[in-house]
C-alpha cells in the first residue's frame, strides 16, 4: 500500500488474480481496484474477528484448487499486517489441501449458529 | 442401532465419511466456517454409548501448550455440554461429546442436534484458538474474544 492510500502493483494483481477466481468481470475487477481506498477497509479490533476475515480470503485464493506463489506471499504480508505469525498462511493451506485430496471440502458444515447457541 | 441412524443422516446430508470400525466407529471430515475438523463418531449399541470428539487442523507450536491448556480450562467453564481436551503427546485439541442411551435410541433430529452441537462448538472457538496459537493474545483475551463474537453475531 502507498503512502497515499492507493494500491501497489502487486496488491493491484492479487485482487485481480482473486477477481478472476471468484469469476467477476474485468470491469468489475478494475473498477474495484480504481475505487479502493485504504480508509474503506477498518481492520476489526478482535483478533479473532481478524482471523476470521483472513481465512474467508485464504478460501477465495485455493477456490480454484490453483495457488500461485505471488498470492501465498501476498497472503503470509497480509496476515503479519494483521498481527499474526505468517506461518498460519502454510498451515492453514495444508489443511485445506488435505481435506481438498481426501474429498471432504464438501461436507460443509453451514452457519446456521442460532439454532444451537441461542445464549452463551 | 444407532449407528445405522448417523449413516443414514450423514448420507441425506451428503456428507463423505470413512467406516473405521464396521457398525460402531466413523470419520468425517467437516468444512467448518473456520477451518477444517475431522469428527470421530462412535456407538455402543449393548453398552448404550454415543461419542463424538472432534479435532480441528490446528498446529499448536510447543511453546503454545501452556496457554492452551489455560484456554480450554477457561473454554470448559463456560459449557454446558462436552469439554475440550488437549492431547500434549500430540499437541491435537479436541472436543468430546458422549451420551448414554438405552433400548430408546434417539430420534433422528436429536442425533443431527447432537453432532451438529459438538462441530458448531468447536468452529465457534476456532478464531480464538487460531489467534491463540499465531498471535501473541492471552489465553484469557482470547476467551473473551469468543464470548464478543457469539453476542454480536458471527457472520
Amino acid at each position: 500500500m502507498h503512502a497515499d492510500g492507493y494500491l501497489a502493483e502487486k496488491e493491484k494483481m492479487f485482487i485481480s488474480q482473486l477477481g478472476n477466481k471468484m469469476g467477476l468481470k474485468d470491469e468489475e475487477i478494475n473498477s474495484l481496484i480504481q475505487n479502493f481506498k485504504e480508509n474503506d477497509y477498518k481492520t476489526p479490533v478482535s483478533i479473532s474477528r481478524r482471523y476470521a476475515e483472513l481465512y474467508e480470503l485464504i478460501g477465495m485464493v485455493v477456490i480454484d484448487g490453483r495457488i500461485h506463489e505471488n498470492e501465498v506471499k501476498m497472503l503470509k504480508t497480509l496476515a503479519q499486517k494483521l498481527g499474526f505469525n505468517p506461518e498460519i498462511i502454510d498451515k492453514t493451506l495444508e489443511s485445506l489441501n488435505d481435506f481438498i485430496n481426501k474429498g471432504y471440502h464438501t461436507n460443509n458444515l453451514g452457519n446456521d449458529y442460532s439454532t444451537f447457541f441461542k445464549t452463551v | 442401532m444407532l449407528y445405522e441412524k448417523i449413516i443414514h443422516l450423514l448420507r441425506l446430508r451428503n456428507w463423505k465419511y470413512q467406516v473405521e470400525k464396521e457398525n460402531s466407529s466413523l470419520l468425517l471430515g467437516v468444512s467448518a466456517n473456520y477451518g477444517n475438523i475431522d469428527c470421530y463418531i462412535t456407538t455402543d449399541d449393548r453398552k448404550g454409548f454415543f461419542s463424538c470428539i472432534s479435532f480441528c487442523h490446528c498446529y499448536i507450536f510447543a511453546e503454545k501448550y501452556n496457554d492452551v491448556i489455560e484456554f480450554i480450562s477457561l473454554a470448559n467453564l463456560g459449557l454446558n455440554s462436552g469439554s475440550f481436551e488437549f492431547e500434549s503427546e500430540t499437541g491435537r485439541l479436541r472436543f468430546k461429546t458422549t451420551f448414554y442411551y438405552d433400548e430408546i435410541v434417539p430420534s433422528q433430529k436429536i442425533l443431527e442436534k447432537y453432532i451438529l452441537t459438538n462441530l458448531y462448538t468447536l468452529d465457534l472457538y476456532t478464531p480464538a484458538l487460531m489467534s491463540l496459537v499465531y498471535s501473541e493474545i492471552s489465553a484469557k483475551q482470547a476467551i473473551a474474544e469468543v464470548e464478543e463474537m457469539t453476542k454480536s453475531g458471527l457472520n
